[in-house]
């Protein structure tokens, strides 16, 4: 400490009074002084920048204030005129509106259903088509984004948090919980706003104007609601009119209802449209059994061991069951789908009437053509891992901060899910509503492309950040950039540090999309994660470089 | 006086970016902690004494950002084991010349050897060899006490040498 001066004044005083009397002490200063020269020679030598990048400056205040205004100012116009974007788009593209929530939700459930059931279709037809358009894609907009430092990126990412930050209207709230009591809007009574209701029994025989969240051991709804009922319950019964939407889950949940105004969602042991029950669009039903007496408008989505119709449905039917029946006086206007292990038990009796075709997909069999044995598929196998591989490979030496993307225990990967999920789902709708209503068809175009490529490299980002931590935890990764020698490291060098965690990540992944019956979960998790950690990297990023 | 900004950052970049991949010991990292501590400094020029060296001034807040950020990574946290117990007695004995370090030849193997010390060590050398900063700021910087800074790099130095010796083409040794 003495050599270094780093002790106070009064012992370095009394030590210099020594030291200038000691000549071994005096050598021994000399000595260790010229040792701490060599250290720090050593040390300032080397690895320096290849260039000096341009600073960015960050965004002043009077920006930051004209963003939030314009922020404040959207919100605003959003909350206190909801309809406006409905009135201006013209009644087909209504969809479009990113401020009905009603159809965000319904948009949003459907996406994930379609997901669910295609999800691996998806990813097999864009790993085997897009592939090289996306490393194209992917090296164009690396080039653009590299020159532009990362422009491009911090654009999609701020439109997707603008329209994510932009608060859809909601209706004021009412909240009446009894604890093990019975919460009740008798009849006569009108709630203007929307009403969570929790207790023992809920019993709503009034009219609630907004949406309705009931939970309880009981629910029945005899009155009328005008938004959308959410509820869960041990058994729920609606008799009443729904304006809008119904998704409830329930060991029993049993639909009355003379009109649901546009989609039922219903979950539960038994699930059971009475014949008075009316559904004017779509039906989705998982349960052990599903029963739909009533008439559904569009089409009807049902998992359940018992699948039984006996009405009218205005599209499909497309049932994933054990048993499938179709009683008199059922009329489907459209295709029956019969996801079945035994084509004998689709049931259709001699009044019911399909107006299009019935088609058995016999699902055992699909399991049996699952060909682990076959050597096309682990051939298929092998190539799509050195395909990601590869991909991999260009990606990191392109972007090699990718490298240092980590998993960060269980909440951190929920995190990364989340984020992905919202991705997933958000990213089309903002392509869509980039290309009709605000910029252009390009960029529009451009973020999809984008989309693909993340879906596409997600797996191979999260599989690099698990072998990272499969391969560092048993010691069998080392290697750094720090200075030892030559300023810059090789390419040699580079690879070396993150193909090999590469490898052993995309093995694993390749493995676990393999397992039988889990596959495809796995499949789908892991994308969703691999594209979260995507998109928390790519805001990493941008917050470093947000004023760029 | 108003700041040449800009001309500041030019002329310090450089050695700026070489205490971030120091401390890091990533080139990606460090160029982007690098860009982060001149944003920081950015932000807080209004707080900078012009009578004061600016290397000094953005070198105490590339420590004070490259420490946080080991932080935040380390799955454990970061660790300074108590002056009092740190030198496990199972430890090689530390040369007792001085000059096994002092070889202008050896530049690689020192290099090397720097780069191999644990972050415990590498970070207090870093900061009193390469930044330039004090036991104080040191201290400061890492949460220690300056006698524990003392200890630390007391202990660097010695690694250094035990690293030079045993790979037994030290000329003096």
């Amino acid at each position: 400490m003495y050599a270094d001066g780093g002790l106070d004044a009064a012992d370095a005083a009394a030590l210099d009074r020594h030291v200038d009397a000691c000549l071994q002490c005096q050598a021994r200063v000399t000595a260790l002084r010229a040792e701490v020269a060599r250290v720090a020679a050593c040390l300032a030598l080397g690895a320096e920048p290849a260039r000096v990048p341009d600073f960015a400056r960050p965004t002043s205040r009077a920006v930051a204030i004209a963003v939030g205004a314009l922020l404040v100012v959207a919100t605003t116009l959003a909350s206190t005129m909801p309809g406006l974007l409905g009135f201006a788009l013209p009644a087909p593209l209504a969809w479009l509106d990113p401020f009905d929530r009603v159809r965000l939700v319904e948009l949003a459930i459907r996406l994930a259903l379609y997901v669910a059931l295609h999800g691996g279709e998806i990813m097999m037809s864009i790993a085997e088509t897009v592939a090289m358009a996306v490393v194209a894609g992917l090296v164009l907009w690396a080039g653009l984004a590299l020159r532009a430092r990362l422009s491009g990126a911090s654009l999609l990412v701020s439109l997707i948090v603008l329209v994510v930050a932009l608060p859809v209207p909601v209706n004021a709230l009412e909240i009446r919980h009894v604890k093990d009591g019975t919460v009740s809007v008798p009849a006569g009574e009108t709630i203007a706003d929307t009403l969570i209701a929790a207790g023992e029994t809920v019993e709503i025989d009034g009219n609630v104007e907004g949406d309705l969240i009931a939970v309880g051991r009981r629910v029945a709804i005899r009155g009328h609601v005008g938004g959308q009922v959410v509820t869960a319950a041990t058994t729920v019964t609606i008799d009443g009119e729904v304006d809008s939407s119904v998704l409830g889950f329930a060991r029993t949940l049993e639909i009355a209802s003379p009109r649901i105004g546009r989609n039922l969602y219903g979950f539960g042991e038994t699930v059971r449209t009475a014949g008075a029950a009316n559904v004017a669009q779509n039906a989705v039903v998982g349960a052990q059994r599903a029963d739909v007496g009533g008439p559904v408008g569009r089409d009807v989505l049902a998992f359940a061991e018992d699948v039984e119709i006996g009405s009218s449905l205005g599209g499909t039917l497309t049932a994933f069951a054990e048993r499938i029946t179709l009683l008199a006086p059922a009329r489907i206007a459209g295709d029956v789908a019969a996801h079945i292990a035994d084509p004998n038990e689709l049931t259709i009796s001699p009044g019911a009437v399909v107006a299009g075709e019935v088609v058995t997909h016999a699902r055992e069999h699909r399991i049996e053509r699952h060909a682990w044995t076959s050597a096309e598929h682990w051939t298929f196998q092998l190539l799509r891992f050195t395909a990601a591989f590869l991909a991999g490979l260009v990606l990191l030496a392109l972007l090699p901060a990718l490298r240092g993307v980590s998993l960060d225990g269980v909440s951190g990967t929920l995190v990364a899910g989340a984020f992905g999920i919202v991705t997933l789902v958000a990213m089309p709708i903002i392509a869509v509503l980039v290309a009709v209503t605000v910029i252009g068809l390009p960029l529009a175009f451009f973020g999809l492309v984008l989309w693909i490529a993340g879906i596409y490299f997600a797996k191979v980002v999260l599989a690099h950040a698990v072998g990272t931590r499969l391969l560092g935890r048993s010691g069998l990764l080392s290697g750094s950039d720090f200075p030892s020698g030559s300023d810059i490291p090789s390419g040699s060098e580079q690879t070396r540090h993150f193909a090999a965690p590469l490898a052993a990540g995309l093995l694993l992944v390749i493995v676990v999309v393999n397992l039988p019956f889990v596959g495809g979960l796995f499949n789908f998790l892991m994308t969703i994660a691999g594209l979260g950690l995507l998109v928390l990297f790519l805001r990493d990023r941008w917050r470093v470089l947000r004023d760029r | 006086m108003k700041i040449d900004f800009d001309a500041l950052y030019r002329r310090h970049y450089g050695r700026v970016f070489g205490a971030c991949l120091r401390l890091l010991g990533r080139r990606a990292l460090a160029e982007d902690a690098a860009q982060e501590v001149f944003v920081r400094a950015y932000r807080s020029l209004d707080r900078y004494d012009e009578r004061q060296p600016f290397d000094r001034w953005v070198l105490a807040i590339a420590s004070h950002h490259c420490v946080d950020l080991l932080r935040r990574r380390a799955r454990e946290p970061l660790r300074f084991d108590d002056p009092e117990t740190a030198g496990a007695a199972s430890e090689p004995p530390v040369p007792a010349t001085l000059d096994v370090l002092v070889d202008a030849e050896r530049d690689d193997e020192l290099r090397a050897a720097i780069a191999a010390l644990p972050e415990k060590y590498r970070l207090p050398l870093v900061l009193a060899y390469y930044n330039e900063a004090s036991y104080d700021e040191i201290a400061a910087t890492l949460g220690i006490t300056r006698n524990h800074v003392g200890v630390l790099l007391l202990r660097a130095k010695q690694s250094l040498r035990r690293a030079l010796e045993s790979s037994g083409r030290a000329p003096h040794a």
